[in-house]
């Protein structure tokens, strides 16, 4: 029978697909995607490129390009599904307006601040950057320099930019993106169970009886696993669904409890919870007892504004935000009293019979609970606050770490966690958890870098916030932005970004492989390669580390970000970096150069080229000399080994789909801090909080306070941002699709028909939606996806030519240092 | 404009009573066939379309149907027209 390639194709469709539907078994469909050898593809493995779900993706390449991809069906996280962003996947890296090659602002042959961007040789671009980065450090010091990164990195581009910045140039002005979207999740685990990242896994997906979703939209933000968790609502009757948020969106189609709150008042409904679990004598006390202990957190914290704000000056504890004292349980309870239905109705708008089926959910000692929470909670001037309040609730009943019982904080990047959180790429951090500001922690970091003795500074790091405010005020004059588009991203841009970036007295690089808004404000664009171009490593939301080969070449001069950190550092001898000092104490580093000492030290190059995998490039590992990645990793993984952060070996991840950290004699860990699955818990104990010293998780006594700024006289609506299924935050990528620009070509502001109405506009009418801070224009949509309350609108911010960050307020959470993105007070006109 | 094809399949989750009629409207619009059916509340859809633009109105017009719950992808290829009359040996 004659059979094209066509047929072979759809054939192949089918089949994964009624496969990963359960309708068929996996070995006829690995059998026909196999039988492609006829269609000349090679298929490899690969987690997906967006989300922090981490979904495993099957990538086929002919002719050095990528043609085709699958979901993959040996990937425990998605089991041979893709969401639809899947579709973009064979397409991100060929947008017509790829970056291929650097480009310098000049006029005359010259560099110049104003000038034209002029394409250079990546020798012409390395030597004006190195001109200005030890400009700085003579005339300032390290303190000059800063780099923003990203949960985009991959493990090795996380890990090369922090002992770049904090060994090698010695500043602690690193932060990635997941400031934006992870801090204030980081900030709850530390101070609760003194390790980062959720104990569960989503495995407790098909355990649970109950799923609450706290403002998360899962339906177009983690699709995956909101097919599983719909797969599990539909064919368990009993299981229940509760959907919270400030408007109604994709999600309350399965909502079994639909709730709409006022915004910020999610804090209320917390301790609503806490205090009727109380109150109704639901407290698992044996859980407690042995588990549990009690604080209360300073209150009147401010909103981590510049310090001359008036907030700023009225709040009592600002300068002692995270405060916090030892209590006991009555304390908390008494606390809690405040907080009863008539006070939390008020409030959040949100009825007795409401608040009680929803605490009912946790309460019930037979009911195993998911709560999953992303963005609404973290990007909050109390996400901190929050997310205490939803471990408390998860503590008070015992529902935690058992199959089923599972607080889950959800992440946006793909590798915020495994990138961001664990590499430690932010201002305060070191990997596996430690902190610039502890002296053993700092040593310990020294010794695996190999660096002397108070090589890294004390003091934290400025943060992403902090950044673009101290950019504006000239003190940070070099700025490397890599792999993430701040400038579209970060609040409140007119009045803190925008100044900073076109501030005469600083240099901007910006390493990207799209032209976005960032790249456009910058002094040098650098191209990078990106995705399956080179090697790489992700870490996702449930603590799975994977790994994929580079399946094709980077187009034109386009180079990784890690190419680009460690060829710039053979621009600097080490006398220009390090102080005479600290040189004379150790003189044995003399006469090398930067990149000698941090990566030519006998670890990170300590595998030959004859480790590679013959099948696949690896055009960074070539270029140096030895196998790059694996070093890098290897000498990363000693910071975690026997800390409860235990990777496994570098070549064991090329084979499987990811394992969940701590990952001890080859073995996985689902369940943190459970006897039976976690080899770090005390020999016969159920339970152990082991990452705090007397092995306690903490219950903190924290309030409701108001948020920075709600709906006034002059602007009466409530502004929330967000983003849509088909465009990935700040659309660099999926907008470069340009067959999608008609699907959903621009971000609109979706409003309640009656507010439409009396301000005298129509579904399609152009308005000027604006705050104190700017304006943009944009189109009301009054139908579809998100309904709208009255008095709240909703304001998408994939679109580079509606900047909706002109309007929002650089309000941060003072713990965490994370901006809510999610609240401010906003006035619409017709246009 | 190219003369790519995009060969994709979908899994949709639907609400069971709901099943019929969406593959009802699927099948009745071009390109796009039903080759798998659970009750339960699944379809799995094989999309042969000229354009992502044209994939991403229908899963537009689909995530907008009463009763669908989630749109997934499963598959996705694209090549030229001409690549895909070649014949393939054996199966």
């Amino acid at each position: 029978m004659k059979l094209t390639r066509r047929d072979f194709i759809k054939s192949s469709a089918v089949a994964t697909a009624t496969t990963a539907a359960g309708m068929s078994t996996a070995v006829q469909a690995q059998n026909i995607v196999t039988d492609a050898q006829h269609t000349q593809l090679q298929w490899s493995k690969a987690p997906c490129r967006f989300c922090g779900v981490g979904c495993g993706v099957n990538v086929a390449v002919r002719d050095n390009r990528v043609v085709a991809t699958h979901g993959d069906m040996q990937s425990p996280v998605n089991r041979g599904i893709n969401c639809i962003k899947g579709y973009f996947l064979s397409k991100i890296m060929y947008g017509e307006d790829r970056l291929t090659q650097p480009l310098l602002r000049k006029t005359n042959g010259e560099y110049d601040k104003n000038g034209e961007f002029t394409p250079v040789s990546w020798d012409e671009a390395f030597d004006v950057m190195a001109e200005k980065y030890k400009a700085a450090l003579r005339e300032k010091g390290p303190g000059a320099i800063g780099m923003f990164g990203s949960g985009q990195w991959t493990i090795w581009e996380g890990y090369v930019a922090n002992k770049l910045m904090k060994a090698g140039f010695r500043s602690n002005n690193l932060d990635p993106n997941a400031r934006h979207c992870m801090a204030s999740a980081v900030f709850g685990f530390m101070r609760t169970f003194g390790s980062d990242e959720p104990m569960g896994c989503y495995e407790d997906i098909e355990a649970a009886d109950a799923f609450v979703l706290w403002g998360a939209n899962m339906a177009e933000m983690h699709p995956i696993l909101w097919t599983r968790i719909t797969d599990r609502r539909l064919s368990h009757p009993h299981v229940r669904v509760s959907v919270l948020s400030t408007f109604e969106h994709r999600s309350f189609e399965l909502a079994d409890q639909p709730i709409i709150f006022t915004p910020q008042a999610d804090l209320a409904i917390l301790n609503y919870i806490a205090r009727y679990i109380i109150e109704n004598d639901r407290v698992n006390w044996d859980f407690v007892n042995e588990n549990v202990r009690f604080m209360e957190g300073n209150v009147d914290i401010g909103y981590g504004l510049r310090p001359e704000h008036r907030l700023e000056l009225a709040a009592h504890n600002a300068r002692d935000s995270a405060g916090a004292r030892d209590i006991d349980f009555e304390r908390f309870r008494e606390f809690l009293q405040q907080y009863d239905a008539d006070m939390v109705t008020e409030i959040s708008g949100v009825p007795k019979r409401q608040l009680d089926a929803l605490a009912e959910l946790y309460a019930d000692p037979d009911t195993k609970v998911m709560s999953f929470w992303t963005m609404g909670f973290n990007q909050h001037t109390r996400g901190v606050w929050a997310n205490h309040m939803i471990y408390n609730i998860h503590l008070l009943t015992g529902k935690i770490s058992t199959p089923g019982n599972s607080p889950f904080s959800l992440t946006g990047q793909p590798s915020a966690c495994g990138t961001a959180r664990e590499v430690g790429t932010f201002s305060h951090r070191l990997p596996a958890d430690m902190v610039v500001t502890n002296d053993h922690h700092r040593r310990y970091a020294e010794e695996i870098w190999r660096v002397p003795e108070g090589t890294i500074q004390s003091q934290p790091g400025a943060h992403a916030v902090l950044q673009n405010r101290m950019l504006k005020d000239g003190d940070i004059n070099v700025y490397w932005v890599q792999c993430n588009n701040n400038v579209q991203a970060a609040a409140n841009l007119v009045e803190e970004t925008y100044p900073g970036y076109r501030n005469p007295d600083n240099f901007i690089i910006v390493s990207e492989a799209y032209p976005t808004v960032t790249a456009e404000l910058a002094d040098l664009i650098l191209p990078a390669a990106m995705w399956v171009e080179k090697e790489g490593a992700y870490g996702n939301a449930e603590r799975r580390t994977q790994f994929w080969q580079q399946m094709v070449t980077a187009p034109g001069e386009a180079r990784s970000d890690m190419w680009q950190m460690m060829e710039f550092s053979k621009r600097f001898d080490i006398e220009e970096v390090w102080p005479e000092a600290m040189l004379d104490a150790n003189p044995e580093y003399r006469g090398k150069t930067l990149y000698e000492v941090l990566f030519r030290n006998g670890q990170v190059d300590a595998y030959g080229l004859d480790e590679l995998n013959p099948d696949f490039g690896n055009d960074e590992s070539h270029h140096f000399g030895y196998y790059v990645q694996k070093g890098l990793f290897e000498e990363y993984a000693r910071f975690g080994r026997g800390k409860g952060k235990d990777l496994d070996s570098f070549d064991s991840y090329h084979q499987s789909r990811g394992k969940l950290w701590p990952v001890v004699d080859g073995q996985e860990t689902r369940w943190r801090y459970n006897g039976d699955y976690d080899p770090y818990v005390e020999e016969g104990r159920k339970i152990h909080f082991y990452a705090q010293a007397d092995g306690r998780a903490i219950i903190y006594a924290v309030p409701y306070e108001p948020p920075a700024e709600a709906p006034s006289e002059d602007y009466p609506l409530w502004l929330v941002t967000g983003r849509v299924l088909e465009h990935w935050h700040s659309g660099s990528m999926t907008r470069r699709v340009p067959e999608l620009h008609r699907a959903y070509p621009q971000a609109v502001v979706y409003m309640h028909p009656e507010d439409a109405r009396e301000l005298g506009v129509r579904r399609g009418s152009e308005v000027r939606i604006a705050s104190p801070r700017g304006d943009m224009h944009t189109r009301v949509e009054t139908r579809g996806r998100n309904r709208m309350p009255r008095g709240v609108v909703y304001v998408p911010w994939f679109d580079a030519s509606q900047l909706i960050n002109k309007v929002t307020l650089d309000a941060t959470d003072p713990i965490s240092k994370q901006t809510d993105f999610k609240k401010c007070a906003c006035r619409i006109e017709a246009v | 404009m190219d003369d790519n094809v995009h060969i994709s399949s979908l899994v949709v989750q639907v609400k069971p009573q709901s099943v019929d009629s969406i593959k009802a409207q699927c099948c009745a619009r071009e390109g796009v066939d039903v080759p798998a059916v659970d009750p339960v509340g699944k379809l799995v859809v094989l999309l042969e379309l000229p354009s992502q633009r044209y994939i991403v109105e229908f899963i537009d017009w689909l995530q907008a149907r009463e009763g669908v719950i989630s749109v997934s992808m499963v598959y996705h290829h694209v090549e030229s027209r001409l690549a895909l009359e070649q014949e393939v040996q054996g199966t």
